[in-house]
């Protein structure tokens, strides 16, 4: 590849991976654009941007997955390369191509080599060559809703309904038996189309005791296929991860050697450049391929705090032609990572959207504790995106200590204004599984199908609230009636809140 | 919105962070305070006294297990009753998605669909009317 200087870089992004993007450029000396939708001028990634272009209206379908608008906002910015961030229209082929058909360099791998590792039903195929392990399914082109019942009931429940061109869990469905088959494949369809603009689903046997195991590649200009280690992401609801760790507990030397190289041999030969992320279930001692995930991961941070390797600036390096990585010369991971994923949601409702102004947030800093966030104070959590607001990540010599460490830092962390999952997050490392590492992806529906308890306070701590709601009495709020604070603090909002009693459940 | 109060104690290695403004729902003043302590998060939401008391029907209705209310903003992606349609318990009504997960809004028991109010596609706030229920009659 001919080596060309990136200057100004256009991220076709939002939120915490578009300011994540912003500090690798601003380490290189490399100029940001923000290609943004109207609503999101109230984020953090736009203050911290060089040049922001807007795009579009606040629904994605007419911003940030708008290929035209992306790509004139892109041209008219000037950039040399444009990073496509995680999401959105960062896997998808037929953006790449343009990309690159109009000049400007796209941070990550050619349209062909996506379209070979990143479409789950060609991935397979080309693993199948590789005889890398399968889940057993159907991939095939007929979408009849018919059809494909009848397909489900061939593999044997549980089944689960992917979208071919998906990722984030959206579109995924679990089918337990024959009556919901028909409702669970059309509600993907559904969600698959409008998420990706792409109805074609494909079915596949669910393993319901497995673990979530993935390795992190990264293939730089001299186009030697490294593998990172690996990452475990069993912790998860709703196919969407929630706490991610780098390296698995789970994996012994010999495992994770015979598994890295299925990882390698997979990605060998397809022409790939920058980072990927080659997903396995893992069952006992076997171990299948998932899918591969041509793009940079939300929980690419665990790999970069074990091994002191930045995959952003690589893969910005990489793109204008740079030598960044051998095997040779990576080294071994040290010591545990841990990452929890903070959504805005409701846990003591199920985890229901909550959004609204960020009225305060406030992170815990200290040595090996990382905050990668999306909003600042006064910031508005919309309804039109990811409920994902900010990930925490910490270090430590090893797992018991980063678990402490990890529980500490989500209860000093502070965010006033929208919900959070932080205590759900908070039982969850203190659940005895998690502590074991024996965590499957059945972990979470097993043990926390219901909605977690509200937290309950201490005489001592009630006294305390009681003395400063007395103190926040007197801030009268100007055109404002009633002031008046609860007379008994550890009421919660189930007392307060007619919202909470009008929800019926997912 | 406006910001308020920050009030920050320490004592015994223990803080408290508190914060007070105007609610989400806005022109109706209503207050929300917002309480960090010892790694708990609460938030306690003050409705002004002309909602609680003065329009008491409208607060019954919104409370009355036969509504089907928006739990959260977002969009109708599909209705799945019609009027006068029998719905049981467990059944889904309304399908709706917010940041970017579909959720589906399902009868508390068993009611005669009497009217919806929403349309497909309908971008909705948080508590607005989306199907009202009817008692079946014995």
């Amino acid at each position: 590849m001919k080596k060309k200087l990136i200057k100004k870089i256009a991220i076709a992004n939002r939120g915490e991976v578009a300011v994540r993007i912003i500090h690798a450029c601003q380490e290189l000396e490399i100029e940001t654009v923000l290609l943004h939708s109207d609503v999101d001028i109230n984020t953090y990634a736009y203050r911290l941007a060089d040049y922001k272009i807007c795009i579009g209206s606040a629904p994605s379908a007419e911003s940030y997955l708008n290929i035209e608008a992306v790509l004139n906002g892109a041209i008219a910015s000037g950039a040399d390369a444009l990073h496509p961030g995680f999401g959105f229209l960062s896997e998808n082929s037929e953006f790449a191509k343009r990309v690159t058909d109009s000049g400007i360099i796209f941070i990550g791998p050619s349209a062909d080599s996506m379209d070979l590792l990143g479409n789950k039903i060609n991935s397979k195929k080309w693993a199948q060559k590789k005889q890398i392990p399968l889940i057993p399914g159907y991939e095939g082109q007929n979408q009849e809703v018919e059809f494909l019942t009848k397909k489900v009931i061939e593999i044997g429940f549980p089944v689960i309904v992917k979208a071919a061109q998906g990722g984030g869990g959206r579109g995924m469905k679990l089918i337990l038996n024959e009556q919901e088959a028909k409702a669970q494949i059309e509600s993907a369809q559904r969600e698959s189309k409008a998420a990706f603009g792409s109805e074609q689903i494909f079915l596949e046997k669910y393993l319901d005791n497995a673990k979530h195991i993935e390795f992190q590649i990264f293939v730089d200009s001299t186009g030697e296929v490294v593998h990172l280690f690996d990452r475990e992401c069993s912790v998860q609801r709703r196919h969407q991860k929630i706490i991610e760790e780098a390296v698995s507990p789970s994996l012994s030397p010999e495992l994770r050697s015979k598994m890295a190289q299925s990882a390698v041999e997979l990605v060998k030969g397809s022409g790939y450049q920058g980072a990927a992320t080659v997903e396995f279930l893992l069952d006992g001692q076997e171990y299948y391929l998932l899918e591969v995930n041509t793009r940079l991961q939300v929980e690419h941070p665990v790999t970069e705090m074990v091994l002191g390797f930045d995959l952003v600036k690589a893969q910005i390096l990489t793109a204008q032609g740079d030598f960044v990585i051998s095997q040779s010369e990576l080294g071994l991971p040290k010591g545990h990572s841990i990452e929890c994923r903070i959504y805005a949601e409701n846990p003591f409702l199920g985890g229901m959207p909550s959004t609204g102004k960020i009225l305060y947030q406030q992170w815990p800093l200290g040595p090996g504790r990382r905050f990668e966030y999306a909003y600042e104070k006064d910031d508005s959590v919309t309804e039109y995106y990811d409920p994902m607001i900010a990930k925490v990540i910490v270090w430590d010599t090893n797992r018991r200590g980063a678990i402490k460490k990890m529980k500490r830092v989500l209860k000093d962390s502070i965010i006033f204004g929208v919900y959070t999952n932080i205590p759900f997050l908070i039982e969850i490392l203190e659940h005895p599984d998690f502590v074991e590492g024996i965590m499957t992806t059945q972990f979470i529906s097993k043990y926390f199908s219901d909605p977690i308890e509200p937290p309950t306070f201490s005489e001592e701590e009630t006294q305390w609230i009681t003395d400063t709601s007395k103190k926040l009495q007197n801030f009268q709020i100007s055109g404002g009636g009633g002031d008046q604070l609860s007379a008994n603090p550890s009421k919660t909002i189930f007392e307060f809140d007619p919202f909470c009693k009008m929800w019926r459940g997912v | 919105m406006k910001f308020y109060f920050t009030s920050k104690s320490q004592g015994r290695n223990q803080t408290l962070t508190a914060l007070k403004a105007a609610g989400q729902r806005q022109g109706e003043g209503s207050l929300v305070t917002w309480v960090h302590i010892n790694g708990k998060t609460l938030c306690v939401t003050n409705e002004p006294e002309r909602s609680k008391r003065g329009n008491k029907k409208q607060g019954s209705q919104l409370l009355s297990s036969n509504t089907i209310v928006a739990p959260m903003p977002g969009k109708v992606t599909k209705i799945m009753v019609s009027e006068g349609d029998l719905v049981t318990q467990g059944q889904t009504i309304v399908v709706m998605e917010a940041m970017k997960m579909e959720y589906s809004i399902k009868s508390s028991g068993s009611y005669i669909v009497h009217s919806i109010p929403c349309k497909l596609n309908d971008q909705v706030k948080m508590g607005e009317l989306l199907v009202q229920l009817k008692e079946v009659e014995k």
